[in-house]
C-alpha cells in the first residue's frame, strides 16, 4: 500500500549489537585458562539476546575470574572479596531495569562470601551467579579452596588437604527459596551456553557452577573427566537442556532429570563416582525478594533533597530573632 | 516577627512520618512510566486503539443524537452542532483535522520511512539513468552483509541516509558526492568518540559507490528533472551508432573536395608547388615548368561548380548537426508552454530536415549517385515525409513541463493539438490538485479538468499517455521511457503535490494515496500497440486494479485484544485528510456502536434504499492511536460514487468487469445451463425409463419362481432368487511372480558395522573442531595468523601455510579440548619433518 511497505519502515536508532560491542580490554588470563571459555559464552548471550551494554552490569568480588566485569564492555562493579552478591543485590534493588550477573570464584563465594551466598539464594533475588570453580586459590598462586579436593598440596597445605571438599550443589539445593541451580562444565561450549543462555531467562537467583580449568595451578585436577566423558552425567529434560548430536556420541552418560524435581536433584548433586552436569533443580515460582519490595515510586535525587530541606526546615533556627 | 520558622512544629512523630510520605507521594511517578523501555521492547509503531471504557453512554448519545446526525450527512450544515446532546468528554470532535486515515497510521513517522526518493540521476553511467537513494545505500549495505566487523557502518550508513534526506530541503539538485560528504561527517560527530575515523570510513564508502550526480527529493520540479533524464540517457543510446557514421560521413563528403583542390589550376600553380616543397626543395626545380606541365595535362577540370557548390552546402549542414551527436545536452531546453513548445518542435525539424536531406545527399556524393537530373528536384520538396523511420528517431523529441494554472482556453487548444499532430512533443503535465471551485464562490469543491486530460487524450488514440502519482516511481519512470521512445506525441500527468498546509500527510504519501483512493488511477495508453485496446491500455500500475477500492489489513487493539480487519481505502478517506473538506467530516470515539453507522466500503456498494436512515464512516486514528469513526456528507459521498464511477470505466476498457463482456458472459452462461438442464433431465427420462423396466421385469421374474418354487414344493431360498446379475467377480490380482532373486539379496545383508567402529580418516589439510573450543587463546597466542577467531569468538585455522607444521603440532598438543588436527604438513622441506607427523598422528 501506498507505494512503501512496513519492511521499510526502519528505526535507524535501534543498535544491533555484535560480539565485539561487549568486549571489553583484551583478557589477562593465563592462556588455556578455562575462564575465557564462561567470558565467551556470557558475550555470545548478551549478543544473541541483545542486552543493551548501558543496560547490563557485571559484579564480581576478588579473584582471577573477578577481572570479569574489566573484559566486558558493559557496566561493571569489581568489588570486595567475597562481597559481589550483596553490591549486586542492591543494584538490582535499585535499578530493577538492569541485567545483573555476579562472577565469583570459589574461594570468593564459598569462603570468605558463603554468607552472602546463602542469604542470596533465600532472597531469590533476579540475576544470574556464576561461580569459577576451579579449585584454588589462583591469582593469590595456589592456595587451597573449600573446593579444592581432599589432597591437595598447595603452598597453604603441604601436606594436602584433609578435609573433603565443600560440595556447592548440596549447599544450594540445601538453601531455603532455592530457585535455580546447575553445573556446567567450560570445556564443552555448547552445554554451557545453553545453560547460561537458561540461567538468564530463569525468574529468580540463578546459581551456575563452572566447573573450570587453571592450567597453571591445578592442570590435572579435571583430567578424569576430560580422558573420560563418562564421568560427566549429563541431565537432559525437555524443561532442561538437550544434548545435541554431536555431543550426545561424546556424552554417552546422560539421564532424563525434570529439573523441577527437587529431591532428585538433590540425590544427583550427592553422587561422588560422578559429576552431574545440566540443569539440576528449577522453580520459577519461588517469591523474589527484589519484586516483592520492589519500591512503589522512583525519587531522583532531586526529588529527595527537596523533601529533606523541606523537612528539615521545620527545624532552622532565626538567629536573628533568638538573640532578639 | 512571626516566629512559625524557627520553632519545631507541635506534631506527634506518627503524623511526621505521615506527612514525610505525602510530601514525597507529591514528587512521586508511577515506577513503569518512569523507567526506561525495557532492553527487549524497541520502539515500533504502536497499533491504533481503542480504550478499554464502558460505550453504554456513547451509544446513547449516538441514539439521542442521531437524527440530527442524519441531518448533517445531507446537508453538511455545521449549524446542527448547537442542538446537539453532549457526548461524553472527549468522544465527539467536530473537526477531524490532525486526524489521520487509519491505513496511513503505521506510516505516520515520516522520518523513519524510506521510499523511492530522493532519486539519483547519474552521470556518466553507462548502467542506470535514475537510481533512488535507498537502492544506493542497500547495495552498500549488502556488500558489508557478511561483515561482522563493520556492523557500526552498517547502522551508520541509515543514519547518512536520513541526514541527507534531512540537508535535501535546502540542497534539492546537489550532487550526492557532496551531500554524503555533509552527511558523513555529521554521523560522524553524532557518534561522538571516534567520529573522525567513523566519518572517514563512511566518506569512503561514498567514494566507492562508483556513481554521482544531482539528487532530487520529492518536490514539484522532480519529475521534469527526472524526465530530462531519462529522455538524455535514450537519446545518447540512440545516437551512438548515427554518431559514429555521421564522422565517417563527414570525411567522405570533405574528401571529395580535397580531391577536387588537388587538382584544381591553383594546386598546379608554381607558388603553391613552391610552397609545397618548402625553401629547401625548391631551388632545385624548375617549379614553373612543372607548374605548366601539370596544366597542360588531362583530368584537370575540377569539379562542375553546382556540384561543387551543393558538397559545400551539405558539408555546413552536416558540420551544424554534428553537435547535435556528440554529447549536447538536448533536454537541457525544456518548454513551458504549449505554444512555446510547438514553435521550438518546428524549429527543431527545420534544422533536422535540412541536416537529413544534407545526410541524403552525402550519401549519395560520397556513392558518386548523385543524378542532378533527378534528384535536384527531389531535394527542392525534402520534408519529414521523405525521411526513414530510423532518421525520424534521431530528432531529439521537445520535452514540455506544464502546470495546470498555466492551461487556459488558449493553451488547452495548443496541448489538444500537440496530442493530436504528428509531432514529437513530450508533455509533462504536474498535478498538485484534483479539485477547484468551477464559480470561484461557494460551490463544492469538485474534481478538475486537469485531472482528466490523461483520459482525455488516451481517447484521442494518437498519443502515449501515462498517468500516475509521482510516488510511484517505477511506473513513472517506466512510463517515461516508453512515452520517450514512442515515435509522436505524448502526454505524462503527474500527481506531484507539494507539502502544504491543508493536510498533515507528507508529500510523497499523498501522492500515493491518491493512487491508492482511484483518484489517480495510474495507467499507460500506447496507440503504437495494435493487438486490441486491453493490451493498449495498461492498469497494471494501479494496485489490486481488480477490485473497486484496494483492501488492506488493519490491526488495532480493542482494550487488551488485537483485532484485525480488512479496510478498503476510498476517496473518502482521501478527502478527510484535506483541511477543504472538514466541514464534511464528523468524528465520534471509535468505540462506538449502531447497526445504523456503516463503513464506507458497505455504505457505497449497497442499494440506495437500503442506506437512507444510515451513516457512513471512515476509520481515523488521532495523534496519540485513538481510533475515531468519522462520519461524512452526502456531497462527499456523491464525489466518491463520481470517481468509483470513472475507475469503473477505466477497468472496463482495460477489460476488467467490462460490462460488455459480462453480458455476453451472462448470456452464454444461461444459454449453457438451459443445455445443461435438458440434457440432465433427457437423462432423468431416460433412466426413469430404464428403472420402470426392470422393476417390471424383476417382478415377472419373481412372480415365476415362487411359482416354480410352489410347484417343485421345495425350500424357497433366498440365495435362489435372482435380484440382480452378480456383478463380474473381479479378475484376481495375478499372483507377485518371486522375480529372479539375485543370490546376494538371497544371502543374510552383513550385519552393519557398529558404531563404535568408525572408519580411519586420513586427515591431510589442518582443520579445528570449531563448535568445540573454549576460546581458551592458546592457539591464538601461538599464532594468530594461522589461527582466528570467528564471529562466535570459536577459532579455526585460518591459513595454515602462515605458520609452520611444528607450530600445528605444539598448537594441537596444547589445546586442552583436543580439538586441533595438524593434517599434513604442507612444506615438505621443513626440518625435523618426520618427529613432529609421528607426533601429529595424535591429533588427526
Amino acid at each position: 500500500m501506498f507505494n512503501v511497505s512496513l519492511e521499510n519502515l526502519v528505526d535507524i536508532d535501534l543498535e544491533q549489537y555484535s560480539l565485539q560491542d561487549y568486549q571489553g580490554s583484551t583478557p589477562r588470563w593465563c592462556s588455556g585458562c578455562g575462564d575465557n571459555a564462561i567470558l565467551s559464552a556470557v558475550q555470545k548471550l548478551c549478543r544473541d539476546e541483545q542486552l543493551p551494554p548501558e543496560k547490563t552490569v557485571f559484579v564480581s568480588g576478588i579473584g582471577c575470574s573477578s577481572r570479569f566485569p574489566h573484559y566486558m564492555k558493559t557496566y561493571g562493579f569489581h568489588g570486595l572479596h567475597g562481597r559481589a552478591l550483596p553490591i549486586a543485590q542492591g543494584i538490582k534493588m535499585h535499578r530493577p531495569d538492569l541485567h545483573v550477573f555476579v562472577n565469583m570464584g570459589d574461594g570468593d563465594c564459598c569462603s570468605i562470601g558463603t554468607a552472602h551466598w546463602i542469604h542470596a539464594l533465600r532472597y531469590n533475588m533476579n540475576m544470574v551467579a556464576i561461580m569459577h570453580d576451579n579449585g584454588i586459590y589462583g591469582l593469590t598462586k595456589k592456595q587451597a579452596s573449600p573446593t579444592s579436593p581432599k589432597g591437595l598440596v598447595s603452598n597453604t597445605t603441604p601436606q594436602g588437604t584433609y578435609m573433603e571438599a565443600l560440595n556447592p550443589a548440596m549447599v544450594n539445593l540445601g538453601v531455603t527459596n532455592v530457585s535455580f541451580f546447575a553445573q556446567a562444565v567450560e570445556w564443552v561450549p555448547d552445554m554451557l551456553n545453553d545453560i547460561i543462555s537458561q540461567a538468564y531467562h530463569h525468574r529468580g537467583f540463578a546459581f551456575v557452577r563452572v566447573l573450570q580449568r587453571c592450567p597453571h595451578f591445578t592442570p590435572t585436577m579435571f583430567d578424569p573427566l576430560l580422558s573420560n566423558p563418562n564421568n560427566i552425567l549429563v541431565l537432559e529434560h525437555e524443561n532442561g537442556i538437550k544434548l545435541s548430536e554431536a555431543a550426545g556420541r561424546i556424552y554417552k552418560n546422560h539421564e532424563s532429570h525434570d529439573p523441577s524435581d527437587i529431591q532428585k536433584a538433590r540425590e544427583y548433586a550427592g553422587r561422588h563416582d560422578i559429576v552431574p552436569v545440566g540443569i539440576l533443580y528449577r522453580n520459577p515460582e519461588v517469591p523474589c525478594y527484589d519484586e516483592i519490595r520492589r519500591p512503589k515510586r522512583v525519587f531522583t535525587p532531586e526529588m529527595k533533597e527537596a523533601v529533606l530541606n523541606r523537612e528539615f526546615d521545620k527545624f532552622s533556627v532565626d538567629i536573628d530573632s533568638s538573640e532578639g | 516577627m512571626s516566629n512559625s520558622n524557627h520553632k519545631p512544629q507541635a506534631s506527634s512523630p506518627a503524623v511526621e512520618v505521615e506527612e514525610f510520605l505525602k510530601t514525597l507521594d507529591t514528587f512521586a511517578e508511577p515506577v513503569a512510566e518512569s523507567l526506561p523501555a525495557g532492553p527487549q521492547a524497541p520502539e515500533r509503531p504502536a497499533l491504533p486503539f481503542q480504550p478499554d471504557e464502558d460505550a453504554g453512554p456513547l451509544n446513547q448519545a449516538l441514539e439521542r443524537n442521531f437524527a440530527k446526525l442524519l441531518e448533517y450527512h445531507y446537508t453538511a450544515h455545521t449549524s446542527v452542532w448547537e442542538s446537539l446532546a453532549p457526548f461524553p468528554e472527549g468522544a465527539f470532535r467536530t473537526s477531524v483535522k490532525g486526524l489521520m486515515s487509519a491505513q496511513l497510521y503505521a506510516f505516520r513517522d515520516a522520518d523513519r520511512l524510506r521510499f523511492d526518493y530522493p532519486v539519483l540521476l547519474p552521470e556518466n553511467s553507462a548502467d542506470h539513468w535514475r537510481l533512488s537513494l535507498r537502492e544506493v545505500v542497500d547495495g552498500l549495505l549488502e556488500a558489508l552483509a557478511d561483515k561482522e566487523e563493520a556492523s557500526h557502518l552498517k547502522r551508520a550508513l541509515l543514519r547518512v541516509e536520513r541526514h541527507i534526506k534531512l540537508l535535501l530541503p535546502k540542497k534539492n539538485g546537489e550532487h550526492l558526492s557532496a551531500l554524503w560528504r555533509k552527511a558523513a561527517a555529521a554521523v560522524g560527530k553524532e557518534s561522538g568518540k571516534d567520529a573522525s575515523k567513523l566519518a572517514d570510513e563512511l566518506a569512503a564508502l561514498g567514494k566507492s559507490l562508483g556513481v554521482d550526480g544531482p539528487l532530487f527529493g520529492f518536490t514539484p520540479d522532480a519529475p521534469t528533472r527526472i524526465l530530462g533524464a531519462a529522455g538524455q540517457y535514450d537519446w545518447h543510446r540512440r545516437v551512438a551508432a548515427f554518431a559514429s557514421e555521421l564522422g565517417d560521413l563527414l570525411n567522405a563528403v570533405s574528401g571529395i573536395l580535397a580531391a577536387d583542390q588537388a587538382h584544381s589550376p591553383e594546386a598546379h600553380s608554381a607558388d603553391t608547388l613552391h610552397a609545397a616543397l618548402g625553401k629547401e626543395g625548391s631551388g632545385d626545380f624548375d617549379l614553373d615548368a612543372f607548374s605548366s606541365l601539370l596544366q597542360t595535362g588531362k583530368g584537370g577540370d575540377g569539379l562542375p561548380e553546382a556540384r561543387r557548390r551543393r558538397i559545400e552546402q551539405v558539408l555546413k549542414d552536416l558540420k551544424a548537426g554534428q553537435k547535435w551527436f556528440g554529447g549536447h545536452p538536448v533536454m537541457a531546453e525544456i518548454a513551458d508552454s504549449c505554444k512555446g513548445a510547438l514553435a521550438l518542435s518546428r524549429e527543431r525539424e527545420s534544422t533536422f530536415l535540412a541536416f537529413f536531406k544534407a545526410v541524403h545527399i552525402a550519401r549519395l556524393e560520397v556513392a558518386n549517385r548523385y543524378d542532378a537530373a533527378g534528384h535536384d528536384a527531389f531535394y527542392q520538396e525534402f520534408d519529414r515525409t521523405a525521411l526513414l523511420p530510423e532518421e525520424r528517431h534521431l530528432i531529439p523529441p521537445v520535452i514540455l513541463s506544464l502546470s495546470p494554472e498555466k492551461l487556459d482556453a488558449a493553451e488547452t487548444g495548443a496541448l489538444l493539438e500537440i496530442l493530436n499532430a504528428d509531432l514529437n512533443i513530450k508533455v509533462l503535465l504536474i498535478l498538485d490538485d484534483f479539485f477547484g471551485r468551477p464559480d470561484g464562490a461557494k460551490t463544492f469543491w469538485q474534481p478538475g479538468v486537469a485531472g482528466k486530460l490523461a483520459s482525455m487524450a488516451m481517447n484521442l488514440n494518437h498519443a502515449f499517455v501515462l498517468q500516475c502519482p509521482g510516488a510511484n516511481l517505477d511506473a513513472m519512470t517506466r512510463g517515461f521511457e516508453d512515452g520517450i521512445a514512442f515515435d509522436g506525441p505524448a502526454l505524462f500527468a503527474v500527481f506531484q503535490p507539494e507539502a502544504e498546509e491543508r493536510t498533515a500527510l507528507p508529500a510523497f504519501l499523498r501522492s500515493a494515496a491518491a493512487g491508492e483512493s482511484r483518484l489517480m488511477p495510474a495507467f499507460t495508453f500506447h496507440p503504437g500497440i495494435s493487438a486490441g485496446l486491453a493490451n493498449r491500455l495498461n492498469l497494471a500500475a494501479t494496485p489490486q486494479r481488480s477490485a473497486l477500492w484496494p483492501e488492506s489489513s488493519l490491526t488495532f487493539l480493542n482494550g487488551e485484544t488485537e483485532i484485525s480487519v480488512s479496510l478498503p481505502y476510498t476517496p473518502v478517506d482521501f478527502l478527510a485528510m484535506d483541511g477543504r473538506f472538514d466541514d464534511h467530516f464528523v468524528a465520534i470515539s471509535g468505540q462506538v456502536e449502531n447497526e445504523r453507522l456503516l463503513p464506507v466500503g458497505e455504505f457505497l456498494a449497497r442499494s440506495p434504499e437500503t442506506i437512507e436512515r444510515a451513516l457512513p464512516y471512515v476509520l481515523m486514528v488521532d495523534e496519540d492511536g485513538r481510533m475515531f469513526k468519522v462520519i461524512t456528507t452526502r456531497a462527499i459521498i456523491a464525489t466518491a460514487r463520481q470517481l468509483g464511477e470513472s475507475w469503473r470505466h477505466f477497468q472496463e476498457l482495460g477489460g476488467i468487469n467490462n460490462s460488455f463482456v459480462s453480458a455476453i458472459l451472462e448470456e452464454e452462461l444461461a444459454r449453457l445451463k438451459a443445455e445443461h438442464q435438458a440434457e440432465i433431465e433427457a437423462l432423468e427420462n431416460n433412466h426413469r425409463e430404464e428403472m420402470e423396466r426392470s422393476l417390471d421385469q424383476l417382478g415377472k421374474d419373481v412372480v415365476s419362481r415362487i411359482a416354480a418354487g410352489l410347484l417343485s414344493e421345495g425350500p424357497m431360498s433366498m440365495a435362489a432368487m435372482p435380484v440382480a446379475p452378480a456383478a463380474p467377480k473381479p479378475k484376481a490380482a495375478p499372483e507377485p511372480q518371486p522375480a529372479a532373486a539375485p543370490a546376494e539379496t538371497a544371502a543374510p545383508e552383513p550385519p552393519a558395522p557398529a558404531a563404535e567402529e568408525e572408519e580411519s580418516i586420513v586427515v591431510e589439510d589442518a582443520y579445528i573442531d570449531t563448535p568445540l573450543c573454549t576460546s581458551c587463546n592458546d592457539c591464538i597466542s601461538l599464532n594468530s595468523q594461522m589461527f582466528a577467531y570467528d564471529a562466535n569468538k570459536q577459532a579455526f585455522v585460518k591459513d595454515a601455510s602462515k605458520g609452520t607444521f611444528r607450530q600445528l603440532v605444539e598448537a594441537a598438543e596444547k589445546c586442552p579440548v583436543h580439538i586441533i588436527h595438524p593434517g599434513k604438513p604442507v612444506n615438505p622441506d621443513e626440518p625435523g619433518l618426520e618427529d613432529l607427523i609421528k607426533k601429529a598422528e595424535a591429533y588427526n
